[in-house]
């Protein structure tokens, strides 16, 4: 049984891989935002299953290895904190006040418009971490008790949504600086945006790294505070 | 001269993983002290930032391994969004608007207050000197 298991993991450990090189492959070539890696991994993936009839919840119970590496990419953060703090010091107080009112306003957005909506608490606490990098937004709502999966895709949906629209909507703002536009882009759309401010300039993208570690900070450390308060405004 | 090279990136790829994982345990500690406030991986990645910044570990200790895991991020939240699958529509329908338009306008606002307050303390510095 525990053999299996293990056999069980690595199979969809190269599942896993075979997939994540065939959605990059796609990406690459069609350049097209919604064949985003992640989007058709993922659409495979569910595929997969839904086609040979086989339980999701085989795939997800035996993804375990996955899902611990998960935590270290994580950790991996601290690299990058690192590489590009010290790429642009000289502007720390502007880039820790700009992503921590970034972070904030995300939070209190999310809550009011979702609220108001008529959305469910959990459904708003799903939503909370919707800015910052898939992992950490994923830890996030495990612990805030969201329905972590679609974080997850939430996450990826507002990274293309960002990295789309962003430097239409930061031109038509009249925002102009380079690094306000890269930390703009990296604070909305994490990953998916900083790849986009990466396009217009180094100094973008170093700036869109930080945005995105700090974004992830700010975000840990504030959205749980307003758990109670969600459930205590929107709860029934 | 080959050899020396693969020999030499064989144990920084070693030395890596090692840090990281050390550091996601040693953020598993200091969660525990803040009662899980904020969550082990992320004060794991503290715990890295601070450690590469006072000089304990040395840049290239996790260079490879840290720049590996940021530039394949997706191979390892693949599992997790996939399993969106599981979650019954019917639960999501009702609030189907609401995640729209408050992702949406969240996303449009954040790109507006963070490239605002950025391009103030940049004219505010331009101004100074």
């Amino acid at each position: 049984m525990a053999m299996s298991r293990i056999y069980l993991e690595i199979a969809f450990i190269l599942l896993t891989l075979m997939v994540y090189y065939f959605g990059r492959a796609i990406y690459r070539k069609t350049k097209v935002m919604v064949f985003h890696t992640v989007i058709v991994a993922t659409a495979v993936i569910v595929l997969i299953f839904e086609v040979s009839g086989l339980d999701m919840d085989l795939y997800e119970s035996n993804t375990g290895f996955l899902k611990y590496v998960l935590n270290l990419s994580v950790v991996a953060f601290g690299f990058l904190l690192y590489k590009h703090y010290d790429f642009i010091k000289s502007r720390g107080l502007s880039i820790i006040t700009a992503t921590f009112i970034g972070s904030l306003s995300s939070i209190l957005s999310v809550v009011l418009i979702a609220g108001v909506l008529g959305a469910s608490p959990q459904m708003i606490i799903t939503l909370l971490p919707k800015s910052i990098t898939t992992p950490i937004a994923i830890v996030l709502a495990q612990k805030t008790g969201g329905i972590f999966y679609l974080t997850a895709v939430v996450v990826t949906l507002a990274g293309i949504f960002g990295a789309v629209t962003g430097s239409w909507f930061l031109k038509i703002s009249g925002i102009k600086g380079r690094m306000s536009r890269g930390l703009a882009m990296g604070s909305a759309a994490h990953g998916i945006g900083t790849a986009k401010a990466l396009e217009e300039g180094a100094l973008e993208g170093a700036a869109g790294g930080l945005a995105i570690a700090l974004m992830g900070i700010f975000t840990s450390i504030i959205a749980p505070l307003f758990v109670p308060l969600v459930n205590y405004f929107f709860g029934s | 001269m080959d050899e020396v090279k693969v020999r030499k990136k064989i144990l920084l790829t070693l030395s890596g993983v090692a840090v990281i994982v050390l550091c996601y345990y040693a953020g598993g500690f200091v969660s525990k002290l803040v009662h899980g406030f904020i969550s082990p991986s992320v004060m794991g990645m503290l715990v890295l930032f601070g450690l590469l910044k006072s000089g304990v570990v040395k840049r290239e200790w996790v260079e490879i391994v840290a720049q590996f895991f940021l530039d394949n991020l997706m191979l390892f939240f693949i599992p997790v969004t996939a399993g969106v699958a599981l979650v019954p529509f019917s639960s999501i329908q009702n609030d189907l608007i609401a995640i729209v338009v408050s992702v949406s306008v969240s996303s449009f606002l954040v790109l507006w207050v963070v490239g605002k307050i950025a391009d103030k303390f940049e004219s505010m510095r331009d101004g100074n000197e």
